[in-house]
């Protein structure tokens, strides 16, 4: 049966060929654009290299200090993670570093920007960066403030031309920095690792940052599994509540959420205790559905289209023995068939869409690949879409009256 | 005749409930469209009030910790400013040069608020030394520019753009008038601020932003309390100089203040990647929307082609009662074009509710209408687009065969 | 075999009813070749779908075999449909995306049969109707009365024991008309399959064993 469904189906695709096309058309084209962003939204969560273990990494990005009537949001600083966020209860390790610094060295007097970001030695065992060339500073490095660095594969390009690189010195914000290491570039998008060059957060040219309890510092924790993840949120809060604020007339509570990127991406209010990261889920998918309702309108017109120019044909196979629910499955099949060839151009247009944002330099670095995770959920996708838009025509032919349709009255 | 189609078009009621709901969400995505491109076409067109031709910014970091300063900390800091300032001076590529918390195009911004007879009065903040008004040239239309001869002065001048003089002084001369300010925090005591100038327009955030009420108070380079606030200079260089110069400059900085962070950028280039961080989200969400008009335009066809394939014996009999080709095309249109007004009204009933419920802010009564009626007449084009064709191959089949047709 | 009890089929739209049929009681039996006639618009086509059980009545009921099947659900009148009965249309009613041999296999598709044997019966049918050369054609490609014997191959093909014509030669030349008849009484004689026939047609309706003649939806006897 399912042989023959699926050889009308195709015949019938294939005589109704403007129908097929605009169809194919308009489910490929819906699902690149899903596609597309589920593809960003994965570059930027994904625990992809280095942050290899972010299923059970939390990091603190944020934090605030206020009153009844003040309130200063900002980075964290480095007091506030030195002195409450070591050594958490279930806590692995822990790694502090500042969010990357936009800074300039002119190599034979061309502008070069680097993002620098300064960080302590842990965060080179926390995540494991791809490394060409040489190897990461260590902890010793940190503690004896060596000027030491990092880079990228393009920064090496731009700054040094050329490898090898390590061993070489490269002068950036009116510091010399010896080059220990080159690793893969890093996307932009990748919140925590993201650098074009990494140093000792102790070469910093002022160390005033160590009085800070809000600046401009982040900090990652590695926790030894998941479970313990709400024990060290609930410890981080309660020293929290308990540290000694600076300005105590204006400022009375000091928090600094504990929490995993999406979470943080999540969070719309610093002070609560939660980051509603549901909401976030539930704000996209809602996005997702109100982006295919035109796609879904349009496509079920079509159907219902391609059913009404059969009518007589529906009311020939009723007359010799079709039941409704055979005919529906007929349908089904058919609108498979369509979303199944929509899906792979879709997935195919993707491919290439995805190709050319990475070639276009909109977003630095970005790298976007297919993975399973996303063609599950383009499968998914493709399969909610074909079946929405084929629930109504498939009820609107079950129903219509054979004798009508015979006549090919019907409406 | 409208009553006709009104009949045709009740009695086919199922299938074409789907096709205006199809035309209604198509509305809704032109509405956007034009909207958005309206919002930020009717910006771009008023007046920017600064000029950045020539002008480089920098950005100084002079590492101070974000909290508490001490006294001594200060006293270097000011210092340390007072030199740099000095030795930009000294460069022959530097014309002028002014100190400001925030630049053109640049990412800060400085809000606040003050009660004027009851209601409240939003403005940007800005504060800058003597020089800002001639780097960017603004362009005064009342009274002075504060300077040197407001040192001794016991009060703070300040400039104000046209847009805030009004919206505090209404029609009467704002010179010399003390500018309303926000209570003081209890026990500190502030200085009087007084308008000295008014400045005809400045959009910090450049072409495609909204005018806004703007203020600008004096700062000296010299005092600390307006000292956090400089965190950038904006700097006039002698026309023609080249990027080779940025490397000196910055070289120059350095030697000054060893321990500060310097980053120069001519405002055109902060220009170009304002406008491109403003338009690419845009860009992509104006060639989504195209492809999903394209899809609509592309299905309403095969639509109409069905619909009209399907009643080919109608129009057959039509035709053989007397109409003429143009009469069945018009038909064919004009059922399209009801429906699109059904359309049309509803998707003008919810997007009025928008102003209404104040859910978008800064878009003019004006500009909303304008794009309503654009965004009709959009879609109208594109029903008559998608009719054209089907309605051509309705009328090409001789009556005598339409009537015969199965 | 088949029996219609106190049948009255009215057609009601919002404003107005329509008779289509009153108090028609009719028995046809097993091997008969039963022709209806009347007037356009007595009601000729409601009988027979109501017979095709592709209609049900207002009123009365419809026995086949003594068994009363006018209340049937949907499932269980689409098998009745497809083992017992076989229709043939006066516009034929081929599918044109199919070829001459997918269109006669339509019945048996809504059979479990292997496809082999759908193919092997489709062109045993076309053959009995002496379309056997045409088995890979499109209905466009053929003559009006070649497209009526592929319609006929198609309702002969699952063997049904009842036939029903709704003016099978009403769009044919009188040449192919008398060609269509001769294969329905031939149908009738040699498969012993009941054959009900709506005509215009007396000459027609003379070569058939019982004529039942309609006029505004009653019988005229």
């Amino acid at each position: 049966m399912l042989r023959n469904y699926l050889k009308i189906a195709i015949k019938v695709l294939l005589r109704r060929k403007f129908f097929t096309v605009v169809s194919l058309f308009g489910i490929s084209f819906t699902l690149v654009v899903l596609m597309v962003a589920t593809a960003v939204l994965d570059h930027v969560i994904a625990p992809l290299p280095p942050e290899v273990h972010q299923d059970r990494t939390v990091s603190i990005t944020r934090a605030s200090m206020y009153g009844e009537h003040s309130q200063w949001t900002g980075g964290a600083g480095y007091r506030l993670l030195d002195r409450y966020a070591r050594d958490l209860p279930g806590a692995e390790r822990m790694s502090v570093f500042t969010s990357p610094d936009q800074v300039y060295s002119y190599p034979n007097g061309n502008k070069v920007g680097v993002a620098l970001k300064r960080t302590d030695g842990e965060f080179w065992q926390i995540l494991r960066f791809d490394f060409i060339e040489g190897a990461p500073y260590t902890a010793d490095d940190v503690e004896s403030a060596r000027p030491v660095a990092v880079i990228t594969r393009t920064t090496r390009e731009r700054l040094l031309v050329g490898a090898p690189a390590v061993g070489r010195t490269v002068e950036v914000d009116g510091q010399r920095f010896h080059v220990v290491g080159v690793v893969e570039d890093i996307p932009r998008l990748r919140m925590i690792p993201f650098g074009e060059m990494w140093a000792p957060f102790t070469t910093l040219k002022s160390d005033s940052y160590k009085t800070e309890l809000l600046g401009g510092f982040s900090a990652i924790v590695l926790a030894r599994d998941r479970a313990a993840i709400p024990g060290m949120q609930e410890e981080l809060r309660s020293r929290l509540a308990r540290a000694e604020l600076p300005d105590p007339k204006h400022y009375t509570t000091l928090v600094a959420p504990l929490e995993s990127t999406f979470e943080s991406l999540a969070r719309t209010d610093i002070k609560s205790e939660s980051s509603h990261a549901e909401r976030l889920w539930l704000l996209m998918i809602g996005g997702a559905l109100l982006f295919m309702l035109l796609p879904t309108v349009n496509l079920i017109n079509l159907n219902v289209s391609r059913i009404m120019e059969r009518a007589s044909e529906i009311g020939v196979r009723k007359a010799f023995g079709a039941s409704s629910r055979t005919l529906v499955g007929q349908f089904v099949v058919e609108n498979l068939v369509l979303t199944t060839v929509g899906a792979v151009i879709g997935f195919l247009a993707s491919l290439v869409v995805l190709r050319a944002i990475s070639a276009s330099g909109v977003i630095p670095y970005a790298e976007f690949h297919v993975n399973y995770r996303i063609l599950l959920y383009g499968i998914a996708l493709t399969l909610f879409f074909g079946s929405f838009s084929g629930v109504y025509p498939a009820w609107r032919m079950s129903r219509l009256n054979p004798v009508q349709a015979l006549k090919g009255a019907a409406r | 005749m409208i009553r006709h189609y009104l009949k045709l078009i009740w009695n086919r009621k199922r299938s074409n409930l789907l096709i205006t709901v199809e035309i209604f969400f198509s509305f809704l995505v032109v509405f956007a469209v034009v909207a958005t491109a309206a919002y930020f076409a009717n910006n771009y067109r008023r007046p920017l009030g600064f000029r950045i031709d020539d002008v480089w910014v920098v950005n100084v970091d002079a590492k101070l910790p974000e909290s508490m300063v001490s006294e001594d900390d200060a006293v270097a800091v000011v210092e340390t400013r007072r030199q740099l300032h000095l030795a930009l001076r000294e460069l022959a590529e530097v014309r002028e040069l002014a100190g400001a918390y925030t630049v053109p195009y640049g990412n800060s911004r400085w809000m606040s608020s003050t009660k004027v007879d009851g209601r409240s009065v939003d403005y940007t903040m800005n504060g800058v030394t003597d020089g800002f008004a001639s780097v960017l040239g603004l362009s005064l239309v009342r009274g002075r520019w504060f300077g040197r001869d407001d040192d001794a002065a016991s009060w703070d001048p300040v400039a104000i753009n046209e847009q805030l003089a009004a919206a505090i002084f209404g029609a009467a001369d704002p010179i010399g008038r003390t500018f309303p300010q926000e209570e003081p925090e209890a026990g500190g005591k502030q200085r009087e601020w007084r308008v000295v100038g008014v400045f005809r327009e400045y959009r910090q955030d450049g072409e495609l932003a909204l005018p806004e009420n703007y203020m600008m108070i004096r700062a000296r380079p010299d005092s600390f309390e307006s000292g956090p606030a400089l965190g950038r200079l904006a700097i006039k260089v002698r026309p023609g100089t080249t990027a080779a110069f940025e490397e000196r400059l910055v070289r120059h900085m350095q030697a000054v203040a060893k321990n500060w962070s310097f980053e120069v950028k001519p405002a055109v280039e902060m220009r170009a990647e304002r406008l491109r961080n403003t338009l690419t989200p845009l860009i992509a969400g104006g060639i989504v929307a195209g492809f999903l008009l394209l899809m609509v335009a592309l299905g309403l066809t095969g639509v109409v082609w069905q619909s009209v394939t399907q009643r080919t014996r109608e129009f057959g009999l039509r035709r053989a009662k007397g109409a003429a080709i143009p009469d069945i095309r018009a038909q064919i249109l004009g059922e399209l074009l009801v429906m699109a007004t059904i359309a049309v009204l509803l998707g003008t009933a919810i997007v009025v509710q928008f102003p209404l419920l104040k859910l978008v802010a800064g878009v003019t009564a004006g500009v909303y209408a304008a794009s309503l009626v654009i965004s009709a007449l959009g879609i109208y084009l594109l029903i008559l687009t998608c009719a054209w064709y089907p309605s051509r191959m309705a009328t090409s089949i001789p009556p005598a065969e339409a009537l015969h047709y199965e | 075999m088949i029996r219609l009890e106190g049948i009255e089929k009215v057609y009601r739209t919002e404003r107005i009813e329509t008779v289509a049929l009153a108090d028609i009681n009719l028995e046809v039996r097993e091997g008969e070749f039963v022709s209806v006639m009347g007037p356009s618009g007595c009601g000729k086509s409601t009988l027979l779908n109501l017979i095709g059980l592709l209609d049900t009545p207002t009123s009365g009921s419809v026995h086949l075999d003594g068994t009363r099947i006018d209340s049937y659900q949907d499932k269980a009148l689409a098998r009745m449909r497809n083992r017992q009965i076989g229709f043939v249309f006066q516009t034929f009613h081929l599918i044109a995306d199919l070829s001459v041999v997918d269109n006669v296999e339509i019945p048996l598709l809504y059979r479990r049969m292997a496809a082999s044997e759908r193919r092997r019966r489709a062109i045993e049918a076309l053959d009995r109707v002496g379309l056997a050369s045409r088995v890979h054609h499109f209905p466009t490609q053929l003559s009006g009365g070649q497209q009526q014997r592929v319609a006929i191959a198609r309702a002969i093909v699952g063997n049904p024991r009842i036939l029903l014509a709704d003016e099978p030669t009403g769009n044919l030349d009188s040449q192919m008309g008398h060609e269509i008849m001769a294969i329905l009484k031939e149908l009738n004689s040699e498969l012993q399959t009941t054959v009900v026939m709506v005509t215009h047609d007396a000459r027609l309706a003379e070569q058939t064993t019982r004529i039942l003649r309609l006029i505004d939806g009653r019988q005229v006897n």
